[in-house]
């Protein structure tokens, strides 16, 4: 192997592992939360105060994530779109899809 | 009052005879024509809801039953089309279609309170039938499994009408 090959090989290595490195430390946790089939998969999510949660919303209709008292209120998300909420506020939150109150979800910022 | 269910019970009668009939019950192309039909009827009968409801529950009601049976149909178009399958008429989506005229007719000779309590009544009537039929012969008879997983998907929305159905009505004490 030569000098020039193998400071390229190094070179590459390096600036890969500084890659993995910053966005390993740039990465915020985002929780997903799946709408499917009318309910909130998983239905109750445990979180660290400042992370972050998207709602995907996989069915053909619209939803909402709505839970006043953790100030969350995604409005309408439509088919196939995707609402992200930063939870900031410490508590355990029941949500509901106000568009079909059937649907429940409960969100714990701890 | 009743006469509405009835016509609607006897359509979902014919469904399951057709699958008793044919053993292997309705074909792909025939439940595509009833699942657009099921949704198509309802929307009818939403648009005149959200018109002319006394109550704005009632209104909001038939303004969900407006988009979601329009979000529905919309994916199960889009998944006939895809899987090259044409919605062949049937029996039993035929039904549907003249059950469906007849309510609407009917609905359009009430107003205020008649109107909102026939209205729900049938609504609830029909998601729940809808949904007996899609349990006993709809999904059973799906051969695609990309049609039968989206009956399955779409199951659960019929069952939050119902419920939201039955809400509205006990919330109007009708």
């Amino acid at each position: 192997m030569n000098g020039a090959r193998l400071s390229r090989a190094t070179l590459v290595a390096g600036a890969l592992a500084f890659v993995v490195a910053s966005s390993g430390a740039a990465a915020a946790t985002v929780h997903t939360v799946t709408i499917d089939g009318f309910a909130f998969k998983p239905a109750s999510i445990v979180v660290k105060e400042g992370d972050s949660v998207e709602w995907r919303n996989t069915d053909p209709v619209p939803h909402t994530v709505t839970a006043k008292d953790a100030g969350l209120d995604s409005g309408e998300i439509a088919a196939n779109g995707h609402y992200r909420f930063t939870a900031k506020k410490k508590g355990r939150f029941a949500y509901i899809c106000t568009l079909h109150p059937i649907m429940k979800g409960e969100l714990v910022v701890e | 009052m009743k006469q509405v269910p009835l016509v609607l019970a006897a359509a979902l009668f014919v469904a399951a005879s057709v699958a008793n009939a044919q053993s292997g019950g309705p074909n792909d192309a025939q439940i595509a024509a009833i699942v657009v039909t099921a949704n198509q009827v309802d929307i009818d009968a939403g648009k005149l809801a959200e018109s002319k409801g006394k109550h704005k529950d009632v209104r909001a009601f038939g303004k969900m039953m407006v988009t979601d049976h329009t979000g529905v149909n919309k994916s199960a178009k889009e998944l006939v089309a895809k899987l090259h399958v044409k919605p062949e008429d049937n029996p039993t989506a035929e039904s549907l279609k003249k059950g469906g005229q007849e309510n609407v007719a009917h609905l359009k000779t009430l107003k205020g309170d008649a109107f909102d309590k026939a209205y729900i009544e049938h609504e609830v009537a029909y998601h729940q039938q809808v949904i007996d039929a899609m349990d006993k012969t709809l999904i059973p008879s799906a051969q695609n499994a990309e049609l039968k997983a989206l009956l399955v998907k779409v199951r659960p929305a019929f069952v939050a009408h119902l419920d939201h159905a039955k809400h509205v009505q006990s919330e109007l004490g009708m």
